[in-house]
């Protein structure tokens, strides 16, 4: 008997009616979501599923039980969409590393935030010239073209503009020299000394935010 | 006033910061753990490659993207010791190739199990 079965089955019990159900799948279907609205299933997610999802998809039925009208499905897309969009951050990842990307890209996600990845300096460069970001993280070391040179090359294209590009300096381990590079490169260390500690609207240590 | 000693940097893997750096997020110390697995031996493959080769600029480059992930991976004695490398293929001293490596090697020896054990104690 398959999830959807049991869900009908389910509905056809008088005692059963007021159980709030959600169905979890490994792989979705076309016509899935539409099966369970039908079905008055509340949630529809996607396995693997991250805590923080599966936290905000069970109170959210909840704390709707008394709400009346059609509530409608939560799926990974609605929780997502449904942030206020002044709290969704675009970031620009310039970074080679596979760890780091992987680690940076989850802690943006988790809070929200939508994030495109660059693998060096010169592919950042490309991505700022065909949209918009809110925020840049930059490594500083990468190959073809490194965090100091796009930079650089970013500050050079806004002179004469009002446009300021955010950039933030990312390392997970900062070699000697680094911080007094990015000085000396022109930018202005706003905040420093961040090691150990989690910002709750940027999510890296060891960084310097440039000017 | 006696200060207290940060012994942390002298572990082969320094859980605290790194499931702090995670957010303490098992799933995703899972991933890194995975990712860096899979990762790490093609990385030294590449790095005992370059030293029996002598080529000092895949060394610099490989050497700092290992470097790198071991410092995410909040493996500081490994990040160094992948630093020297780096720091020998960016023109430093030919002599000590062999002994980096081998230094690189031992530390990744015992940090694997360190990493593997982490997941079982976060009951991954």
């Amino acid at each position: 008997m398959d999830g959807f079965t049991l869900v009908e089955r389910i509905r056809q019990k008088p005692e059963l009616t007021a159980a709030t159900i959600m169905m979890l799948t490994s792989a979705g279907h076309r016509g899935d979501a539409v099966r369970c609205q039908e079905l008055g299933v509340a949630a529809y997610l996607l396995k693997p599923i991250r805590q923080s999802e599966l936290r905000e998809a069970i109170a959210r039925p909840l704390g709707a039980a008394e709400e009346k009208g059609t509530i409608p499905l939560i799926t990974r897309f609605s929780l997502q969409d449904d942030r206020h969009p002044a709290d969704v951050l675009r970031v620009l990842l310039a970074e080679d590393n596979l760890v780091n990307k992987r680690l940076v890209t989850r802690l943006l996600e988790k809070r929200g935030h939508r994030v495109v990845i660059s693998g060096n300096g010169y592919e950042a460069l490309l991505a700022l010239e065909k949209e918009t970001f809110d925020l840049v993280f930059m490594d500083l070391q990468m190959p073809e073209m490194d965090g100091f040179e796009a930079t650089a090359a970013i500050r050079q294209k806004e002179k004469g503009t009002k446009i300021h590009q955010e950039v933030i300096a990312l390392t997970a381990h900062a070699m000697t020299g680094d911080r007094e590079r990015c000085l000396a490169g022109g930018w202005t260390v706003i905040s420093a000394n961040l090691y150990g500690q989690w910002n709750s609207t940027i999510f890296c240590r060891n960084m310097w935010t440039v000017g | 006033m006696v200060e207290a000693i940060d012994h942390s940097a002298e572990l082969p893997l320094n859980i605290g910061e790194l499931l702090s750096r995670v957010d303490n997020d098992q799933e995703l110390l899972r991933e890194l753990v995975q990712l860096f697995k899979e990762e790490c031996p093609r990385l030294m493959k590449s790095l005992r490659d370059a030293v029996s080769k002598e080529q000092m600029k895949t060394l610099e480059t490989t050497g700092h993207t290992l470097k790198g992930m071991l410092a995410s991976m909040s493996a500081t004695r490994a990040a160094l010791a992948a630093s020297r490398l780096q720091e020998i293929g960016r023109g430093g001293k030919h002599s000590q190739l062999k002994e980096a490596l081998a230094a690189l090697e031992s530390e990744i020896a015992v940090l694997i199990p360190e990493l593997d054990a982490c997941l079982v104690d976060a009951g991954l």
